[in-house]
């Protein structure tokens, strides 16, 4: 069991970002029919999303041994297409659906998160999703907080995850 | 012969999901009931009637697992309870085969193939112990 916050710090700087990038290939891939490609990682600057359009944004929070969270961040294009190859069937962008189903796939990602850090010895627990729909949404980190950003791409389009370790 | 299968999951499209999976499945007719929690799944088993469970594991009120255990505790015919969840660790199929009494887990995300796979052989049960049901009724009935 990890303890002190120092320790904590230090496993989230180093492990967080390859296992969520591990979890996303492995998964996203399964789930979209083919390879999904990191393009860009690196810290996060001042927490605006990298695009200017509508976007979908699902959070979800670990606590355990190290607590963080992530947020998935799904441009309007990238949601449809996406929530159509999960589901199976087309989702209105705009219904209740579309949150419903972004919701899902980034449970679905964090349970592989979760099984990945087990297998390293690391015990976490995953909240259930929080989903926003928006406009240039921006994201508060917490001061002194750990943060990293990760871009991803496939054929449907671009997505983006932003992690952020908990203070304490 | 239909089977009344309770499908629990806090998604709607996820409950979508799964009735397409399992009709897709060749595993015969299902007739569904839907529920978003434990506690709403609790309120629409059917003791007589529900043949089968489907059931996430993380919603709000009560989750899955806690809903196993509330079947387990309220049933003595052996209800199959399949788990339909995204934890994917040992500790938690463990947990919910071997301590909740689940019949089943399955890990999102599932195809059709693997629903057949897994549950072939428990809805071939479950078919056959009704139609035992069918006919000792019968019997009785009519000597």
């Amino acid at each position: 069991m990890v303890t002190a916050y120092s320790e904590k710090k230090k496993l989230f700087d180093t492990l967080i970002a390859p296992v969520m990038e591990q979890a996303v290939v492995q998964m996203l891939g399964q789930i979209l029919g083919e390879p999904v490609v990191l393009v860009d990682q690196g810290p996060v600057d001042n927490g605006h999303c990298p695009h200017e359009g509508e976007d979908l944004l699902a959070i979800i929070a670990f606590t355990g041994d190290i607590k963080w969270a992530y947020s998935l961040v799904l441009p309007k294009e990238t949601a449809t297409d996406m929530a159509r190859r999960f589901a199976g069937f087309d989702i209105p962008y705009e219904s209740q659906d579309m949150g419903d189903v972004v919701g899902e796939i980034a449970n679905v990602l964090a349970g592989n998160v979760v099984a990945l850090l087990d297998r390293q010895r690391i015990r976490c627990q995953l909240s259930v999703p929080t989903v926003a729909r928006g406009r240039g949404i921006k994201i508060f980190g917490i001061l002194d907080a750990s943060q990293h950003r990760l871009h991803f791409e496939y054929s449907g389009g671009k997505f983006w995850f932003r992690l952020t370790a908990a203070p304490h | 012969m239909k089977l009344k299968a309770l499908v629990v999951d806090d998604s709607k499209v996820m409950r979508a999901m799964i009735m397409q999976a399992l009709a897709k499945a060749h595993l015969g007719e299902f007739e569904f009931v839907e529920a978003s929690d434990g506690l709403e799944a609790l309120g629409r088993f059917n003791l007589a009637e529900t043949d089968i469970c489907f059931v996430d594991w993380n919603m709000p009120n009560m989750n899955g697992l806690e809903f196993v255990r509330q079947v387990r505790s309220i049933t003595v015919d052996p209800i199959p309870v399949v788990m339909i969840t995204s934890e994917r660790t040992m500790g938690k199929m463990e947990q919910a085969l071997n301590e909740a009494g689940a019949t089943a887990y399955i890990c999102k995300p599932f195809t059709a193939e693997e629903l057949r796979y897994k549950l072939a052989h428990i809805v071939e049960g479950i078919r056959a112990r009704k139609a035992t049901h069918k006919s000792s009724f019968f019997s009785r009935l009519f000597g």
